[in-house]
């Protein structure tokens, strides 16, 4: 594993931020990091990159203590939501610097000024970049020194839709060609569902489901139909004597109904039969496809429920 | 795994940030100028013994000396609360610390370009350039000692700014107390000095100017000189023990900053 984390707790004063968090990373993977407001994901990503030392718990990036060990840096690429640089120094001029810090010639910084975007802002102040310029230098600054892991929380705030879907293809393509492995925190869940393999779903301070997206998906029955009708309360007591039918759900949008793969043209087909018998109307009938915003939903009800 | 400079570069990008505007160049030039014209105003020409125009140079209060002591603790003041203060507060010490550097390393790169650089530079430029232009005048181990009798004190509100600058995260505030901390404890000194050659004594330790300036009996009133005045070696001593409470509460204030650096 390249990062294992076991039982981690942080607080900051009375507030619990993090409490018997376990979580891993395999190397090679790309792993979403996904929560509410206040879950605890910016404080484990800063307890593993040894911004913040643990309270109690065990913590190993590439196999050590990651808190005020230089040697895992070399390797470690950051690109945090608010990229804060030192705002007097020029745009090439600092990305010169990062590469001699890590020992790449300084020939490197352009690439990677050309690579985001930034060939246009070579002479500007760090502090005369708008939002979104410096992310995207935040972004050159992290991948520099060609890091083995990087570990990006909300990596694409202040991006345009297409510096969104590049910074993606670049993710994917990092992953493909150099086998980078990548932790990404976010709230832009289509975006996380298009790169991550593996999903770490975190509530309360607490990893709550980690896996493979799909295996993930199946544990929560992710992927539900949604029935849309003008009589849901009526269609629901019918639906709900179906024997094969696993969950059920109404809300302003319709019904959910999960039922197995299998199933779904049968459910189609007596959910019709059921309409035609109490004279509902059914305006469409859409057959699930997994989404992570599904799967988030989900798991954090159900963490939920667990807690209670 | 590749070998880079993360110290000299975090050195470097300090110096960058301290010293934006040539701030420091610009003070070291003025004083220099001031102290020239003040050494050329009071008088030419060795003396065989006492060194008249260092006197008045060690005694004014308004003289050259001592705002240079002055200008230097504003100056690392204002390092201090921007460099540490500044860089907590817009987080820029976290693109810092993904170098591969220690912490205790990057705060000594820090602390280099905010208290070490403008220590040697008022310390060594000012006498190589006070012996550079009036040769003969002066001595120039004297006017070192003059010049270091009032950097230590500058050192140790520095000392306590970064401390501050920890809890408040916030330059601007750390930089405002450390300038109040800084002008109140002159009116300390004064009720120190008259409480008698004890408090004399105490002030003496935190301002070791004091002791040097007793020493050359000028510019004092008679009653504080019957109540003590030193002998050099007692003014080189109050001068090393100013020194070692300055370093001290450094020393202190950055081991409790290293250990408190959390992001």
């Amino acid at each position: 594993m390249l990062v294992s984390i076991e039982d981690l707790a942080k607080s900051y004063g009375r507030v619990i931020a993090v409490n018997g968090l376990s979580l891993e990373v395999e190397e090679g993977s790309i792993m979403g990091l996904i929560g509410p407001n206040g879950a605890g994901k910016t404080t484990t990503i800063k307890v593993l990159l040894g911004l913040l030392r643990p309270d109690r718990g065990r913590v190993e990036v590439f196999g050590e203590d990651p808190w005020d060990n230089p040697n895992i840096r070399s390797r470690i690429g950051v690109i945090y939501e608010k990229a804060y640089f030192p705002p007097h120094h020029k745009v090439l001029d600092y990305l010169e610097r990062t590469c001699r810090v890590f020992g790449f010639p300084e020939s490197r910084a352009g690439e990677m000024l050309e690579m985001v975007g930034l060939q246009e802002a070579y002479n500007r102040p760090i502090k005369g970049l708008s939002a979104g310029m410096l992310q995207k230098f935040a972004i050159a600054h992290a991948l520099i020194h060609k890091p083995e892991f990087v570990v990006a929380d909300e990596p694409t705030s202040n991006l345009d839709p297409q510096a969104r879907s590049d910074l993606l293809d670049l993710i994917l393509r990092l992953h493909r060609e150099e086998k980078t492995t990548f932790l990404i925190s976010s709230h832009i869940l289509p975006e996380l569902s298009r790169v991550c393999e593996q999903v770490a779903i975190i509530n309360k301070g607490r990893v709550w489901a980690q896996g493979r997206f799909t295996e993930l998906c199946e544990r929560f029955r992710v992927g539900a139909t949604r029935v849309s009708t003008d009589k849901p309360e009526a269609l629901t007591k019918g639906i709900e004597k179906l024997g094969y039918v696993r969950r059920l759900e109404v809300d302003a949008r319709g019904i959910s109904v999960d039922v197995a793969q299998e199933r779904s043209q049968q459910l189609y087909e007596d959910v019709l039969e059921l309409a035609r018998k109490v004279g509902a109307k059914i305006f469409g009938i859409e057959s699930g496809a997994a989404s992570l915003e599904e799967l988030f939903r989900l798991a954090v009800k159900a963490s939920r429920e667990g807690d209670a | 795994m590749r070998k880079g400079k993360p110290f000299l570069e975090v050195f470097a990008s300090a110096l960058n940030e301290d010293y934006g505007f040539p701030v420091l160049e610009f003070v070291v030039f003025a004083y220099t100028v001031e102290i020239t014209i003040a050494l050329e105003t009071f008088g030419h020409g060795p003396e065989p013994s006492g060194d008249p125009a260092l006197i008045v140079l060690l005694t004014n209060p308004i003289s050259a000396f001592m705002l240079v002591g002055l200008m230097f603790g504003l100056l690392v003041l204002k390092n201090i609360a921007y460099s540490f203060g500044n860089d907590l507060e817009r987080g820029v010490i976290v693109s810092f610390l993904s170098y591969p550097l220690r912490r205790r390393s990057l705060l000594t790169a820090k602390l280099l370009s905010s208290i070490g650089v403008p220590f040697m530079l008022f310390a060594s430029i000012q006498v190589f350039v006070i012996f550079l232009l009036v040769p003969g005048m002066v001595s120039p181990h004297v006017v070192l000692l003059a010049i270091l009798s009032v950097l230590s004190y500058p050192i140790l509100v520095a000392s306590i700014v970064l401390v501050l600058t920890i809890f408040f995260k916030r330059g601007s505030k750390a930089l405002f107390v450390g300038i109040v901390l800084y002008f109140a404890s002159g009116f300390s000194w004064l009720l120190l000095l008259m409480t008698g050659p004890t408090g004399l004594k105490a002030a003496a330790i935190i301002y070791p100017s004091i002791a040097l300036q007793l020493h050359y009996k000028t510019g004092w009133d008679p009653s504080v000189l019957r109540a003590w005045t030193p002998s050099f070696n007692e003014a080189l001593l109050y001068i090393g023990a100013g020194y070692a409470l300055s370093i001290s509460i450094l020393a202190a204030a950055y081991l409790y900053f290293e250990r408190r650096l959390e992001m």
